[in-house]
């Protein structure tokens, strides 16, 4: 039976309009209103011509309805530079990565989540107290995405093509998911995952909405990423830009991230803030950031596609057992490939499947 | 010549502790006078990055020392921190490049007047009659006056607490004590700590086949 619904979100994915997505097949934007709404079902050679222009697999309009997000459930970091159809075409990636999601689920135990709901405290003692809990001390957080899923979340990339998107999370029902978008540098999206964690423990019961909401998780990521008392440890006076360039690299953030919590720590002045910006424009750092870390990428999805690799099932076959096309789901699996994560695994004694 | 040289930091830290002063307080005063020297830019005049090291060096001095009971001192217009039950004071000078060298003498960069030869001169021959001072409650005149002697050139920096004991010409020519506080390989150390590029534990996540 037809889903009208998968064909709503097939075309918020390819972020066409009702009107484009009628010109692209010869009929009239009303068809494909009504073809939606599921007052008519569309015929074969339609499907067909929906299928191609769409680029998803004919069978995919055939299956169940799909978890749809909302705007309203989704935290987005970038609220005004994002465009609607920016916006539904991210949130239909995260109905796509539930279908990956529970097709993993159901064949493998990932960590269970080990979040807490700290909607009650400032965002500096939220991040203080989440350190508390996971044990991690003023230490610095090593892999910001192993972190995640290690606590539970369920970790994507979207490769939007737009930089617009910087990242969303979500909770559905007890299960926390964040969404990465790989277009922003590593660094950056190292940040977002902070961020995106900040908003999954200060706002899954509500709380503040918009810019307050995104301050809030900015502080909390701030704080998570840089806490306050090592910070103040390995750079207890600040002189020069190059001192933060070379202390970045222990918190695998960006100079830009780190001059702005000095700043709020007071280790550097506002007049030695403003400086450090002009020097970080003037050195190009903005574009290209100095001493750049690698993405960081999901090892959870890594350690599946490993295992399936062993009984000779591949990501093409998993894209294929769920009617998607090959892209979506290698986009949001960090580009990962089984076979690289195969050879990974073998020679690295650290990454033990358990 | 000099009468001592505390070259090692066991041997600085002990002295300084009869001073009621300590290594790490020092180098904080260093930091904030290299902080001040880097807030200069070319547009600024020659002078300024001489005077704003040792403006902010006296300031971080003095937020330092006076939450610890020292107090600040302007007799003369010669800046420092007192501290009367040791009847010492500590001034900040910027110096050349013969600071925290063993067989040379830090030289003031800035020709220094009448009070600081004056400083100078108590350093060896204790004032007799501080009563005589216009302000006795306060007085000073016969406080022993030692100089925080920073060195700051590119990204050299080297410092050293020291007293002097001769003066021509405007200029410290020896001294009786000198306390190594920092050396160019302390600094370097300092500034640009070697830090693990992939720090934190590692982060293990279960994954299991059903």
């Amino acid at each position: 039976m037809f889903n009208p619904k998968r064909l709503t979100l097939a075309r918020r994915r390819r972020r066409l309009t009702k009107i484009l997505l009628a010109g692209a097949i010869n009929v009239t934007p009303h068809t494909i209103l009504r073809y939606e709404s599921g007052d008519v079902l569309p015929p074969d050679d339609s499907i067909a011509k929906l299928s191609r222009a769409l680029s998803f697999p004919i069978d995919f309009f055939f299956g169940p309805d799909i978890d749809e997000l909302s705007d309203k459930t989704a935290s987005f970091r970038s609220l005004s530079a994002m465009t609607a159809k920016e916006r539904d075409a991210a949130l239909a990636a995260g109905s796509l990565a539930y279908l990956f999601s529970d097709w993993v689920e159901q064949r493998f135990y990932l960590p269970k989540q080990d979040l807490i709901n700290l909607g009650v405290e400032e965002p500096e003692g939220a991040a203080r107290s989440l350190r508390q809990k996971w044990l991690l001390g003023e230490q610095p957080i090593k892999n910001m995405v192993h972190l995640l899923e290690a606590k539970g979340v369920r970790v994507f990339s979207l490769s939007e093509n737009t930089k617009t998107v910087d990242a969303f999370s979500v909770w559905r029902g007890d299960r926390p998911y964040v969404f990465l978008n790989t277009e922003k540098t590593p660094e950056h999206s190292r940040y977002d995952a902070a961020h995106e964690l900040g908003h999954l423990v200060l706002h899954k019961h509500g709380g503040p909405q918009g810019r307050k909401a995104e301050e809030e998780a900015d502080r909390f990521a701030a704080s998570f990423l840089m806490p306050s008392s090592d910070v103040k440890a390995i750079l207890p006076r600040v002189t020069t830009l190059n001192q933060i360039i070379q202390a970045k690299k222990r918190w695998s953030v960006s100079v830009a991230a780190l001059n702005y919590r000095l700043h709020k720590l007071g280790i550097v002045s506002d007049w030695l803030y403003r400086t450090f910006c002009i020097q970080l424009t003037e050195r190009g750092f903005r574009e290209k950031e100095p001493y750049g870390i690698k993405r960081e990428q999901s090892i959870a999805w890594r350690k599946v596609f490993t295992e399936l690799w062993k009984e000779k099932v591949t990501k093409k076959d998993v894209a294929n057992e769920l009617n998607l096309p090959f892209e979506e789901v290698n986009n949001l699996l960090f580009g990962l490939e089984g076979q690289q994560g195969a050879e990974d695994n073998q020679s690295n004694a650290g990454l033990r499947l358990i | 010549m000099d009468n001592a040289v505390y070259k090692e930091a066991w041997d600085a830290r002990w002295r300084l502790k009869e001073l009621g002063l300590t290594l790490e307080q020092l180098i904080e005063v260093v930091r904030a006078s290299v902080a001040g020297r880097g807030d200069c830019t070319d547009n600024d005049p020659p002078s300024a990055p001489g005077w704003s090291s040792w403006r902010y060096g006296i300031r971080r001095l003095r937020e330092i020392f006076r939450q610890e009971g020292w107090e600040k001192d302007d007799t003369g217009q010669l800046s420092t921190i007192a501290n009367h039950e040791r009847r010492i004071k500590v001034a900040v000078c910027n110096t050349d490049d013969g600071t925290a060298i063993e067989n040379r003498i830090p030289r003031n960069r800035s020709r220094k007047g009448v009070i600081s030869e004056r400083a100078t001169d108590r350093n060896v021959t204790p004032y007799i009659f501080p009563e005589m001072e216009e302000d006795a409650a306060r007085n000073t005149a016969d406080y022993v006056t030692w100089y925080l002697c920073i060195y700051n050139e590119d990204d050299c920096v080297r410092a050293e607490l020291s007293c002097p004991s001769a003066f021509e010409a405007g200029y410290f020519t020896r001294y009786s004590e000198r306390i190594f506080i920092l050396s160019e390989d302390d600094w370097k150390t300092m500034d640009f700590p070697q830090q693990d590029d992939n720090s934190g534990p590692d982060i293990e996540v279960s994954v299991r086949r059903k």
